[in-house]
């Protein structure tokens, strides 16, 4: 039934580390739900949105690698990153459920989460088309995911069925995820007056989504090098060829990046906002855009010109911080700026082991998905038929 | 700095306007430096 390799080992420093943050976070996860939200959180009616929320907008930033790949291999027929579609749709599904887990985590009444489409929705609100986009997704992606399941308990007919259908998955994901990326950065237009000038702007959808793009093909790129490192004996692919690809997604980033560089430059002059730059939050705007856009911008154009894979994942790792750092910035760092500095919001130290605690998680069920079914390698009975 | 709606909208524009057009020139020399490692192989 099983055409994996062979059985890994249960001991080793990545589990035991891995474990023990999972077992300490638990126990905060316990306590959030013991105690509620006033107890593992330093949210307040003033600042209702928090690093939790912050960490939302990045993972399904991240989680982007799905669809970004499977764009460029399914519908823009570029079948040599084929052995990567796999593992970026898995970290793309990872990164949607850690979304979900810590959208359970913030909401007062998580046991309610139906609630928007069976008791009372609300299709005019920014987030119902969120709720709606991200459920869809999700079985979407889980579908995608489907016929490695179907490979592993060896039933073939399914698994076909599921492949000819592939192409329609990934319109409808690619169809999916424009709408709930820049949906979610439409959340942030309800927020004018609390979100600091430099960040706010009618195009915060568009930022949202561009960086998106370049996001997950930054997560491809990290994701490649990831499996390579740890699953170098299964993965079907030379150290030469897996570096040609990445020279090729570095391309792709650093288009993105600058069609993403220049939609923000337009921004700040449109909204006539050059007088904050030199404030103390404009000068960190300037870090954001120049060390963690332009950057790795120009290290990705580079690298690739020279043609150096190496320099390309240090890009890579630039640009997926330059993301992180971005909606960060947005929920949490330029929210509430105005507020005078001791009644702004601190997250609590059980907030950031809870997000610790979502990214082991992420990383462990990454790693034994990947150990034991066919993810960074084709499945024995279907050699390089999925 | 402005007296009317209309002095704030003619320098947003302005500025708008000049800012587009240096973006859309500095394409040209990103793409030519993007792809010049391509050009250079293929000789």
């Amino acid at each position: 039934m099983n055409g994996t390799m062979e059985k890994p080992r249960l001991i080793t420093p990545f589990n035991v580390i891995a474990g023990m943050i999972l077992l300490f976070g638990g126990v905060i996860v316990v306590l959030r739900y013991a105690y509620g939200l006033a107890y593992a959180t330093n949210l307040s009616n003033d600042t209702a949105w928090g690093l939790w929320t912050g960490f939302k907008l990045v993972f399904v930033a991240l989680a982007a690698s799905g669809y970004a790949l499977t764009t460029a291999v399914y519908i823009f027929g570029m079948k040599e990153y084929h052995v990567l579609v796999r593992p970026a749709v898995l970290a793309g599904f990872l990164g949607y459920t850690l979304f979900i887990l810590i959208l359970l985590f913030d909401l007062g009444r998580g046991w309610r989460i139906y609630y928007p489409f069976l008791i009372q929705a609300g299709p005019t609100s920014a987030l119902f088309e969120i709720a709606l986009c991200v459920a869809l997704y999700y079985t979407t992606q889980f579908l995608e995911l489907t016929p490695v399941g179907f490979e592993w308990l060896g039933w073939k007919r399914w698994r076909r069925v599921l492949v000819s259908v592939v192409v329609g998955l990934t319109v409808f994901g690619l169809f999916l995820s424009m709408l709930h990326q820049s949906s979610l950065g439409a959340l942030f237009l309800t927020v004018p007056g609390k979100l600091h000038p430099l960040w706010y702007s009618k195009y915060i959808p568009l930022h949202f989504f561009m960086s998106s793009c370049f996001g997950g093909i930054s997560m491809v790129i990290l994701i490649g090098l990831l499996c390579k490192r740890v699953w170098s004996h299964k993965m079907e692919i030379s150290r030469e060829k897996l570096d040609q690809l990445t020279i090729g997604l570095g391309k792709g980033a650093a288009i993105a990046m600058a069609a993403y560089f220049a939609v923000k430059v337009m921004d700040v002059a449109l909204n006539d906002t050059w007088h904050y730059i030199f404030t103390p939050l404009g000068l960190w705007y300037l870090v954001e855009m120049l060390g963690f856009v332009l950057l790795p911008l120009f290290l990705y154009a580079f690298g690739y010109r020279e043609r150096r894979p190496g320099l390309i994942r240090f890009s890579a790792v630039l640009a997926v911080l330059g993301v992180i750092i971005h909606r960060l910035n947005v929920a949490v760092i330029a929210f509430n700026w105005q507020m005078p500095l001791e009644q702004r919001y601190f997250p609590h130290w059980m907030e950031y082991v809870t997000v610790v605690f979502l990214i082991t998680l992420g990383l462990a069920v990454f790693k034994f998905v990947s150990n034991h079914f066919a993810i960074v390698h084709d499945h024995p009975d279907y050699h390089a038929g999925h | 700095m402005y007296n009317v709606l209309h002095d704030f909208t003619i320098h947003v524009k302005t500025a708008g306007y000049l800012t587009a057009a240096v973006l859309l020139i500095l394409i040209v020399p990103f793409w030519l430096y993007l792809t010049g490692g391509e050009k250079k192989r293929k000789k």
